[in-house]
């Protein structure tokens, strides 16, 4: 599904250079759970951004689903990304001027869908994922495992292939976290492909195969981590 | 998707309440401004456009010429129009205006009427005056008929019909043969009783050539040339009266004034009704713009950043999937629907401010002006404008940013951004400053003019005209004897309608010098009282004197600038002189010469003046007043009137005040700026109160370090009041030229005006710095005050 060669991002300010990620190769198949791990700092959200489409890399290939999108415009990403890819943020990032329900709506309004699919598609997600008697609420009234649990369903409110999660367990406690990663595994057994960022090995190990990636360079892989399995 | 726009509008407005209202508010104050600004502007221009066929309309205004002197008159000769119909084959109708001032009398009612014109009968065929009763074709055909507009025939005769009844003018009687509807307020002439001008058929001035008192209309047959025919006429007097010219050394060209141009484009002061003044009408537009363009500023500028603060929700919505388009679209959405809601307010405040706007400025504005289409289109353009101004910017610019720039909240440029909203401040408080600057100059102007030492004393004296068909020719002694019986009464003097008021110009001419210069020259008419009453210095011989009754007969007082008018060298030398006034109506010797004085506002430079005691000309009469009470002790001279008159109204004014009323275009000017420039401010220390809690809001961990490291209150205040107060200060360098450009234009209308000190510049700036550190510190002491350690702690 994934294959990055060479890839390279680098930022430039007006006086220095920081290279993110260097010469990093990485393939990632279909249904596959990989976890992210690294020291602050070493490139992780620099690389779940650029394999979520939400940023370019500096040079090197990213072929994402057969295409080589590394020089796709913002346009052409846009259209891969709303189509492809759900993300679950460590800070939730729902839009606090909307209610739970019409978050969660939001990537299926962007995709065009007719009403009725909406309201079908909203509600169904919703009561999986048992939030469905605050859908009236704004994100502010609820807790934090909860947000997330919002920001899970609205990741895979428009069915994505792939699931891009960055540290979505940073903010919560132990029991909420555990609730996140069994929603995720849930996913990934349901065929979604999910590469996470953690800190934590522990979470790490729900994974298939964990990445260690130090100075913008992948260290080691561990293929087999079977927690989840 | 829609609603979801909406929706999210709606939260976003209620979520920032205080930006909303700032902005809301200033926006709708601006577009109120220019609500009525353009309202105020289209009725200026739609003067006499109610008339029919009034691109065929005209008045016939005459220019005349001496050897030393060029004058424009709306008033002709009255055998022009018939002359006009009779020679040009091109004329479809002429007729004529006599203005005159009467008392109309029905019964125990009795009322001066000074709009009130003898006209001729083809004067329906030319301007549209609706008839409600009588016959349009006929009715001043008779010559002792009279039409009344509605209001006045009712004022006489009630609601009835009055077709027939009888109204005396001046102790004639007329029959009322018509009524015409009230003229709209957009009318250059205002005529509100009209009798037949046949009835002076016989008086003998229907055939002078040089007896300029008449307004002539004529309409065009449809497809005339109109600019062709006006070469044409140029001369048609001399065809006529050449000889009679010539006699008196005047020549006279004719030239066609449009009816629909004549509030706006005719020479000033001469039409019957105040005319209206193009610059400032331009002016008002200019400085209606400006205050809109104040608040549009504000409106761009306020929404700008705060969707900076949006950045966050933006990069969530990309992330999500929305494409530029989509954020393009909701935020137009917003935009328009904040200013949806100003122009929604700003309709109610032009309605509820209209009757204080005119109040203050003396506009005649009505409330329902504001439900014509033309103001809604106005309405509707400034919304789709400054909706379209105001969301363009983050629109174009928020949805350019990468999403992952977003999250991180990297997106947020505060350089570029402040930049931009920097040039902004400083245009609006320009422009602030501009009309703070020109509201005190015209203030100064003014108080300049109305306490100039005008060489003569008006206090304290009240004027009584006489009319009516009265007169003071038999009875002048003993009316002056009862009135200053009265306590308060401490002089009287009888004249013609004096200084600050039109005065006729009369030919005069030197007899008896070789040069024989003539020149129109103003005249007041006075008796052997007045030039002691008001205080007028004599510089050669003497004033007119009680005692000698040859005064009254064959001699002239002029004043200092006559002097040189009339050729003399000192004006000693013009002592024992002869001249002439009228057509010989008079001649005498000049027998004194007064210091110049104001006669006319400061407008005008002193020009020469005659004044000349000939009885049967006096018709008003001076009282002064003691200092006190000059109100309270009217009844008395009230009643002394009205034993010596029991049948004519009492009417009086103060000629102080008169004179002030020279001063009204610019006080009026003074008033709206004044106006213009308190909004002006206010709607630019909203915008920056907006601007500076943002920037706080947006600077607050930056000040919470501050603070950690050892940063004092004031310290900080005055960190983030530096900054406005530098663009402050620039934009006070700005508009100081500009204002000192505009004023020295504005000044340059009056022959005696302030000179411009620069603490007008100085005190503008400060007043401004001052509103707007002020308006900064009430953030920034705030932000000042905050405990760090919270400002830190949620990062």
């Amino acid at each position: 599904m994934i294959q990055i060669k060479g890839l390279k991002k680098v930022y430039t300010t007006e006086e220095v250079e920081t290279t993110a990620l260097n010469n990093v190769n990485l393939d990632i198949s279909e249904g596959e759970f990989v976890a992210i791990m690294g020291p602050s700092g070493c490139g992780k959200s620099t690389l779940l951004n650029i394999l979520g489409l939400l940023d370019n890399p500096s040079d090197g290939e990213y072929i994402f689903d057969e295409q080589d999108v590394a020089r796709h415009t913002e346009r052409q990403r846009a259209n891969l990304r709303k189509r492809n890819i759900g993300f679950v943020f460590q800070s939730f990032n729902l839009i606090d001027e909307l209610t739970i329900y019409e978050n969660v709506e939001l990537p299926l309004l962007y995709l065009g869908a007719p009403a009725s699919e909406r309201k079908a598609r909203v509600n169904e997600v919703l009561e999986q994922l048992q939030i469905m008697p605050r859908k009236k609420h704004f994100p502010q009234q609820l807790s934090g495992g909860q947000q997330q649990r919002v920001a899970v369903a609205r990741a895979v409110i428009a069915k994505p292939r792939l699931i891009l999660a960055d540290e979505p367990t940073g903010n919560l406690d132990s029991t909420h976290g555990d609730e996140v990663m069994g929603l995720l595994t849930e996913l990934n057994e349901n065929g979604t492909t999910i590469v996470m960022v953690t800190h934590s090995t522990s979470y790490a190990e729900y994974s298939r195969r964990v990445v260690h990636l130090f100075d913008g360079h992948i260290v080691t892989e561990n293929i087999g981590s079977t927690a989840g399995a | 998707m829609l609603k979801g726009y909406f929706k999210v509008a709606v939260r976003t407005m209620l979520r920032q309440r205080g930006y909303s209202l700032i902005n809301i508010a200033g926006l709708a104050v601006g577009m109120a401004c220019c609500l009525i600004i353009t309202g105020y502007i289209i009725s200026q221009l739609s003067y006499d456009d109610y008339h029919a066929d009034n691109d065929r309309i005209y008045r016939v205004d005459q220019i005349e010429r001496t050897k030393s002197a060029v004058s424009y008159d709306a008033n002709t000769a009255p055998p022009l129009g018939p002359a006009l119909l009779e020679i040009f084959d091109e004329v479809e109708y002429a007729a004529r205006l006599l203005p005159a001032n009467r008392l109309l009398k029905s019964g125990d009612h009795s009322a001066y009427e000074n709009k009130f014109y003898y006209a001729d009968q083809d004067i329906f065929n030319i301007l549209s005056f609706p008839f409600l009763y009588g016959d349009s074709a006929t009715a001043l055909v008779r010559p002792n008929s009279i039409v009344l507009t509605h209001h006045v025939a009712e004022k006489f005769f009630g609601r009835v019909n009055p077709i027939g009844q009888i109204l005396t003018v001046n102790d004639k009687e007329f029959e009322v043969t018509g009524v015409i509807a009230d003229p709209p307020r957009n009318s250059h002439i205002i005529c509100n009783a009209l009798a037949s001008l046949n009835y002076l058929q016989d008086s003998g001035i229907m055939n002078h050539w040089l007896f300029h008192a008449f307004y002539s209309y004529i309409k065009l047959k449809p497809g005339v040339d109109a600019s062709d025919f006006g070469h044409r006429i140029k001369r048609i007097g001399d065809k006529y009266a050449l000889d009679v010219f010539n006699e008196h050394g005047y020549s006279y060209d004719f030239v066609l004034q449009a009816v629909p141009d004549l509030h706006l484009y005719s020479h000033p002061y001469i039409g019957p009704e105040p005319s209206g003044n193009p610059l400032y009408l331009y002016l008002f537009g200019a400085v209606g713009l400006l205050v809109l363009l104040i608040a549009c500023l504000n409106f761009v500028n306020l929404t700008t950043a705060r969707s900076m603060t949006r950045a966050h929700e933006i990069g969530l919505r990309k992330v999500v999937g929305a494409n530029r388009l989509q954020l393009f679209r909701q935020f137009m959405g917003e935009s328009l629907l904040l200013v949806f809601l100003a122009a929604v307010i700003a309709l109610a405040l032009s309605e509820i401010l209209i009757p204080h706007i005119n109040a203050v400025t003396g506009t005649a504005l009505e409330t329902g002006d504001f439900a014509r289409s033309e103001l809604l289109w106005v309405l509707f353009g400034l919304l789709v404008l400054v909706g379209l101004a105001a969301g363009v910017y983050p629109a174009l610019f928020l949805s350019r940013f990468h999403p992952s720039q977003m999250l991180r909240g990297h997106a947020q440029n505060p350089t570029g951004g402040m930049t931009l909203r920097s040039i902004l401040v400083v245009v609006q408080f320009t422009i602030s400053i501009v009309l703070i600057i020109g509201t005190l100059a015209a203030h100064r102007q003014m108080a300049f003019m109305q306490d100039r030492d005008l060489g003569m004393n008006m206090e304290r004296k009240l004027v009584v005209p006489v009319r009516g068909g009265l007169s003071l020719r038999s009875n002048y002694q003993e009316v002056k004897n009862e009135f200053l019986r009265h306590p308060v009464v401490t002089a009287v003097s009888a004249s013609s309608e004096g200084p600050g008021h039109d005065l006729s110009c009369l030919y005069t001419k030197v007899l008896d010098t070789e040069e024989g210069r003539v020149q129109s020259i103003p005249y007041i008419f006075i008796d052997g009282d007045y030039l002691t009453q008001y205080d007028i210095a004599m510089i050669a011989g003497r004033a007119y004197q009680n005692e000698f009754s040859s005064d009254s007969t064959d001699a002239f007082i002029i004043n200092k600038s006559a002097v040189a008018a009339l050729g003399f060298t000192s004006p000693e030398e013009a002592l024992g002189h002869r001249m002439e006034c009228g057509y010989g109506d008079r001649d005498g010797i000049i027998i004194g010469v007064t210091e110049d004085f104001h006669f006319m506002g400061l407008q005008e430079p002193i020009g020469p003046l005659v004044l000349a005691w000939i009885p049967p000309l006096l018709n008003h009469l001076n009282l002064t007043l003691k200092a006190n009470h000059l109100r309270e002790n009217l009844e008395g001279i009230k009643n002394i009137w009205h034993r010596l008159y029991p049948d004519h109204p009492f009417e009086y004014y103060f000629h102080e005040e008169t004179f002030n009323r020279q001063y009204q275009a610019e006080e009026r000017l003074g008033r709206l700026f004044g106006l213009f420039a308190f909004l002006g401010v206010m709607i630019s220390c909203l915008g920056l109160l907006g601007l500076v809690s943002f920037m706080v809001e947006r600077r607050a961990r930056e000040i919470g370090i501050r603070k950690v490291l050892g940063a004092t209150v004031s310290g900080v205040v005055m960190l983030l009041s530096r900054d406005f107060a530098k663009w402050i200060l620039l934009a006070n360098l700005v508009a100081w030229p500009l204002a000192y450009i505009a004023i020295r234009r504005w000044l340059n209308d009056f022959a005696y005006r302030i000179n411009l000190g620069f603490d007008i510049f100085i005190l503008s700036g400060l007043l401004v710095i001052l509103v707007a550190l002020i308006t900064v510190s009430f953030q920034s002491v705030k932000a000042a005050l905050t405990n760090p350690a919270e400002v830190l702690k949620c990062e």
